[in-house]
């Protein structure tokens, strides 16, 4: 464990319990997230992406312990924070928030704008009222908004300003790390850069670590330092961004980068792309051997047999496939 | 190429509470025979309103208050209800964002796919049986016969969408509109449906289509003209890579400065202000109170939606001027 890192993961796992039968028997489970290990560094911001339902939202709210683990150990500044209770726990949801990605429903509908910034500050500290005031409205400001903000409801804001409320809420009590689950997937392309270039500037003034999550490509890589590509439960690749790009060593990877389109007409990249068959499977089922076996274009026999372990293949390069050297040279 | 769909000056306009909201001020937008023509634009700017008008498929407090729907020559707007329902579907048809939805949940997809062929084409249970089963294969669905046992709910939304396409191929409609089908989908998944649309295009069992779409990258990918719409109107129509290359209209170029791209790393140009309320819209052109080469003109007059150079249209005082671009 580094000084430089902010937060360290090591095996963790969330299975939720399949229940059936006359007596409600536990069945089977849903491995949502499913033994993976990854550290974040200070000041950095480190991108999860993977289709829906491959478990990355369940991740976040584990690692912040909204949910709790069934497995594995999560080290936040060095210390263990699945131990952590009463005083602990509330230090540490103080030092680590959220972001939602839906703002329309993350904002008490009831309370006004400055009820809902201030709440952090009403329960982490004992500033005066007029002290949370003055907090409050320089943060409003921070995030693009005004005093004449503070004494509205949400519904009288528009998807991009409900989540500047909600990133000033999150950024209130200057948390060291940040989890923006999909930031941007519910508001518009004009918004969206808004929303990007505000967390990138905020991210710049408050020094805090992101750790962001998303289906976008595009957004991860205009976002992230180190990026992790996750496939049902399980991480396939981590790498730095600019090695991610460069040389993906995933054929998941390589296939989700094909995947995206480009606004570039004549890029020539639908005759390359990777179109890969049938759907993710079931977490309740997943397949023998490497989950990405009954999609992957290379698969062989060893891939449905033996499960490949995320290895670091290069500096920083983390990959779980058996055959990446191959598929390498095969360009 | 003859033109299939002509649309001039359409306006509809929903009849609110807090006022008339203007969805439509004067669309303009052509479709030529065997053309996928892109219809992109942000929330509120009027893409599916103007599918659904072309469609009439407007209901309470909206309505279509003007305009032309020519569609093989025929205004459409002026047909009777009788008539335009043998438009609908046989015609023209349309798939939707959401097809898990869009699909009746009690049914099983065998009563809902026959249903469709049946009331399009003039064919028995048993005729319509195989040509449903033809019709699942031919959009890559492994084992049809299964797939027709099935009800919505037991369908992923990849597999949803391509037995809506089925549907909505079955009666080899002239014309296919296609409103965001792939935007509650996974980027895999999405790949796989552009590129079953693709083949069915090559196969010719989709001739022309209207697609959609707020992603500029699924509308560079498979559109060959693209018509941009803001507040209610099309501001800029011209092929794909005029478009992308040389776009005319402010806005279609702030649009495109504002997507992040692989690779580009600065700070991303936004568009200052809002979108414009379409109940008490700005004078002039809409997007004056936004626009960096906003003029006296902008404030007062409704630019003209005009021919600037060989079928690239611009609603844009300024679109001509070379030193205001």
């Amino acid at each position: 464990m580094l000084d430089e890192d902010i937060l360290v993961v090591k095996d963790l796992k969330k299975y939720y319990p399949i229940r059936g039968g006359l007596l409600l028997r536990i069945v089977g489970y849903v491995k949502a997230v499913d033994g993976v290990s990854f550290n974040v560094k200070y000041r950095e911001t480190f991108g999860i992406v993977g289709e829906s339902g491959c478990g990355k939202t369940t991740l976040a709210r584990t690692i912040l312990r909204l949910i709790e683990p069934t497995g594995g150990e999560i080290y936040f500044e060095g210390e263990n924070i699945l131990s952590y209770k009463g005083e602990k726990l509330k230090d540490f949801r103080r030092k680590a928030q959220i972001v939602f990605q839906n703002p329309y429903m993350a904002l008490h509908p009831r309370k006004i704008v400055r009820d809902i910034v201030s709440e952090p500050l009403k329960i982490h500290t004992d500033l005066s009222k007029e002290d949370i005031y003055d907090r409050v409205l320089e943060m409003l400001e921070k995030v693009g908004l005004s005093e004449e903000h503070m004494f509205r409801y949400p519904h009288e804001f528009s998807g991009g300003q409900r989540q500047r409320i909600v990133i000033a809420r999150a950024l209130i009590l200057n948390p060291k790390l940040l989890v923006l689950d999909e930031p941007t997937a519910a508001l518009d392309v004009s918004v969206q850069a808004k929303i990007l270039n505000l967390l990138k500037s905020l991210q710049k003034e408050f020094k805090t670590t992101y750790l962001l999550i998303s289906h976008n490509l595009s957004i991860i890589d205009y976002m992230c330092d180190r990026i992790a590509v996750m496939y049902l439960g399980k991480f396939f690749e981590i790498a730095s961004k600019r090695d991610l790009f460069k040389r993906q060593l995933h054929p998941y990877t390589k296939a989700l980068i094909s995947a995206i389109p480009l606004p570039e007409p004549d890029s020539g990249r639908r005759e390359r792309r990777i179109i890969l068959r049938g759907e993710v499977p079931s977490p309740i089922n997943p397949p023998s051997g490497c989950y990405f076996s009954t999609r992957c274009p290379y698969a062989q026999p060893l891939c449905r047999e033996e499960e490949p372990r995320l290895e670091e293949v290069d500096e920083g390069h983390f990959v779980a496939c058996h055959y990446w050297r191959e598929l390498e040279d095969l360009g | 190429m003859e033109k299939l769909l002509d649309v001039r000056d359409l306006r509809t306009y929903f009849y609110t509470y807090r006022g008339v909201v203007k969805a439509l001020n004067g669309v303009y937008l052509t479709i030529k025979d065997g053309e996928v023509v892109g219809l992109v634009g942000e929330t509120g700017s009027g893409k599916s309103v103007t599918a659904r008008s072309i469609m009439r498929l407007i209901d309470p407090p909206g309505r279509i208050v003007g305009g032309n729907v020519f569609f093989e020559g025929r205004d459409l707007l002026k047909l009777s209800d009788r008539e335009m329902t043998k438009i609908r579907g046989r015609k023209i048809s349309m798939i939707f964002q959401e097809p898990i939805i869009a699909l009746n949940p009690v049914l099983t997809i065998r009563t809902q796919i026959i249903e469709t062929i049946m009331a399009n084409r003039d064919v028995s249970v048993n005729e319509a049986e195989e040509i449903a089963l033809e019709l699942l294969e031919a959009v890559g669905l492994p084992n049809p016969k299964m797939i027709m046992k099935r009800y919505p709910f037991e369908l992923s939304g990849g597999m949803a969408q391509r037995v809506f396409i089925a549907m909505a191929i079955s009666a080899n409609p002239r014309l296919l509109i296609a409103d965001e089908p792939t935007s509650s989908l996974d980027v895999t998944i999405q790949a796989q449906i552009l590129d079953l649309l693709n083949r069915l295009m090559e196969e010719g069992r989709i001739s022309s289509m209207l697609y959609i779409t707020h992603d500029l990258g699924v509308a560079a990918e498979l559109c060959h003209r693209i018509a941009v719409m803001y507040g209610g109107r099309v501001i800029e129509f011209a092929s794909t890579e005029e478009i992308f290359k040389e776009p005319l209209h402010p806005y279609t170029r702030s649009l495109l400065k504002a997507i992040p791209r692989l690779g580009y790393y600065d700070e991303l140009y936004t568009i200052p202000g809002r979108v414009p309320d379409l109940v008490n819209p700005p004078s002039g052109c809409m997007f004056h109170p936004r626009c960096p080469y906003m003029k006296d003109v902008c404030k007062k007059e409704i630019p003209e939606y005009v021919e600037i150079d060989n079928s690239h249209y611009v609603a844009c005082h300024f679109a001509g001027v070379k030193d205001v671009r």
